[in-house]
């Protein structure tokens, strides 16, 4: 079946009005030839067949028609946004025009991002910026910060040492009065002498922690025997546990004579300060301390019975000046932060387990490889003599005088120890000996004098003169004084036997 | 291998525990030195003989840096050359003192 045209212009007409836009036609005076049924849809109510466009439509004056164009975003006269073509021919002008409310609203609503973007984009950049003024300002804080840390390590050591020096002095003092003292004044004295020591105790740990803070400690390794280490510690700790009735031992897993490589006076340093702590916070009970050394790792932990340390506490005991409240003890609360520091410097780390009322385990690990005893260590091949050697030692410093005493017998000299210069004069006077060794800075009579005295007496026993001087004068003199051997200090006591046997016959 | 005698051991604990001391010792030589009374060069007689025991004393033990730094400073206090400046003499003891310290 076929349509006739009118039902074809219907149907078309019909399809037309059910798309989204409308359409007018115009001649060139503006005159409405055309419009599609939906025009009031589009708000256009008034625009019918027959009217001058131009009175209902604003848009539409003063427009350019002469060639394709198009108004995208504008109002209908009902006030909605609406997008409107012109596609002009010879004689007709067709307006079509189409529903722009969706692009309207996604318009809209790109803008609204864009806008919201630009705001975002806006705080972004005044946060960033803001960032930066606030880092600006911490590296200048922080820079500030460490000068005044270092201005304060500084002014601590300065101080500290300040008062070292007059301090020291004063204990140096109290020591030679205590020694022409009576009892009443040797009390007053001692009293003295402990309360400088404290004060003076207080006054290395300041110094030290400058020092840690300016980077100005630096380890000394060396060659160390750990028995004797803990022997030392033991010498000096247990008088203190002995006074307060704890039970106090060391157990040790190695053999005798064990060497390792670290630093031993702050070794020493370190565990002096954690058994001095546990001592010191335990009122009875024991204080352990067990060391082992297991793959060139030194391990010690220091268990006490004593008041032990809260949580809370715990978490502050290791920072600078801190000290644990209403425990009655004193004290500069460096001594834990200054430990740490020193055995983290010797490549271990220090922990502390403790709960209030029952105890504190202190534990600590340190590198120490272990090493063959160095060639002092070694056994030196002596000097033997057909008989026994008798030697006059005037030696004034106690020291060297035991020691030299102690290692010449162990080789079967026999030594009479005297303390100056005319002491020996006055022995060999009286007694034979096969060698002299004598000191020249003494006092009463020095070495020199002596000297010339025994051989203007027509003593011609072989002397050694034994000195700390490595001065060429002080050996020329030596030598035009008729001695016949010099030895500068340390002695080895091999090279004495060496010098012996050629000189004793 | 031959160890030390429990003898010497003994000397030895003896000595290292005597370092504290020699070290207020010292320390009273040295501001003896700078705030006594009386000639200058006779305190300073008196540092350098201290300086002079310690250096031969600690080597003997095998306190070798200190032995070594007692003799550098038993140069700068040495009363036969020319008078030192006080701070050169405090220098040069604050090192031995310093060393002393570290093993005390």
């Amino acid at each position: 079946m076929s349509l006739n045209q009118d039902r074809v212009a219907e149907i078309s007409q019909s399809l037309f009005d059910r798309r989204q836009f409308a359409y007018f036609l115009l001649d060139t005076q503006w005159c409405v030839l055309e419009a599609s049924n939906n025009l009031q849809e589009f708000g256009f109510s008034n625009l019918e067949v027959g009217v001058d466009a131009t009175d209902e439509i604003d848009f539409l004056v003063g427009i350019d028609i002469s060639d394709n164009h198009e108004l995208s975003m504008i109002s209908s006269p009902a006030g909605d946004p609406i997008r409107v073509t012109f596609i002009p021919s010879v004689s007709t002008i067709t307006v079509v025009i189409m529903d722009a409310r969706q692009e309207f609203l996604r318009q809209k609503q790109l803008q609204q991002k864009a806008n919201e973007n630009e705001l975002l984009l806006g705080t972004q950049e005044k946060l960033l910026s803001e960032i930066e003024e606030a880092k600006i300002k911490l590296e200048l804080q922080n820079v500030e910060l460490q000068e005044a840390a270092r201005l304060q390590s500084s002014f601590l050591s300065g101080v500290s040492h300040e008062f070292r020096t007059p301090l020291a002095s004063i204990m140096g003092y109290t020591n030679l009065l205590l020694k022409d003292s009576d009892e009443t004044s040797a009390n007053y004295l001692s009293a003295m002498k402990r309360s400088s020591k404290h004060l003076l105790s207080l006054i290395e740990n300041l110094l030290d922690h400058g020092k840690f803070d300016s980077n100005e400690i630096m380890l000394n390794p060396k060659s160390t025997e750990l028995a004797e280490v803990f022997s030392d510690v033991e010498l000096l700790v247990r008088p203190l546990a002995e006074t307060k009735s704890v039970n106090f031992t060391i157990t040790t897993d190695w053999q005798a004579a064990c060497f390792v490589v670290l630093d031993d006076s702050r070794l020493r340093q370190c565990l002096i300060n954690i058994i001095g702590n546990a001592i010191k916070f335990t009122d009875q009970g024991r204080v352990t301390v067990v060391a082992s050394l297991k793959d060139d790792d030194l391990h010690v932990s220091v268990e006490d019975t004593g008041i032990g340390v809260s949580e809370e506490h715990l978490k502050k005991i290791k920072q600078p000046f801190w000290q644990a409240p209403d425990t009655g003890k004193s004290g500069t609360g460096l001594g834990l932060t200054i430990t740490e520091r020193i055995i983290e410097m010797m490549g271990g780390a220090l922990d502390i387990d403790s709960s209030e009322g029952v105890g504190t385990t202190v534990s600590f690990n340190v590198m120490a490889p272990s090493i063959e005893p160095t060639f002092h260590q070694e056994a030196q091949v002596l000097t033997q003599f057909n008989r026994s050697l008798s030697v006059l030692m005037a030696e004034d410093d106690e020291d060297i005088a035991f020691l030299v005493t102690l290692l010449l017998e162990e080789q079967g000299v026999k030594v009479v120890h005297v303390a100056n210069g005319a002491l020996a004069v006055d022995r060999l006077q009286h007694e034979d000996f096969d060698l002299v060794l004598m000191d020249l800075h003494m006092p009463v009579l020095n070495g020199y004098d002596a000297v010339s005295q025994i051989r203007g007496a027509g003593n011609t026993t072989p002397i050694v003169i034994m000195t700390a001087s490595a001065i060429e004068a002080d050996k020329g003199r030596a030598q035009e004084l008729g001695c016949d051997g010099y030895l500068v200090k340390p002695v080895d006591i091999a090279d004495l036997l060496n010098i012996a046997q050629q000189l004793v016959t | 291998m031959n160890q030390d005698s429990v003898k010497i051991q003994q000397l030895k604990h003896r000595y290292r525990n005597s370092l504290a001391t020699k070290l207020e010792e010292l320390d009273s030589y040295l501001f003896a030195f700078e705030f006594g009374e009386g000639n200058i060069r006779s305190r300073l007689v008196e540092l350098h003989e201290y300086l002079h025991k310690l250096a031969g004393s600690a080597g003997m033990y095998g306190y070798d840096d200190i032995a070594k730094m007692a003799r550098d400073s038993m140069a700068v206090t040495n009363a036969d050359s020319e008078m030192p400046e006080i701070i050169e003499v405090k220098d040069s003891v604050t090192r031995v003192r310093d060393l002393l310290e570290q093993h005390a």
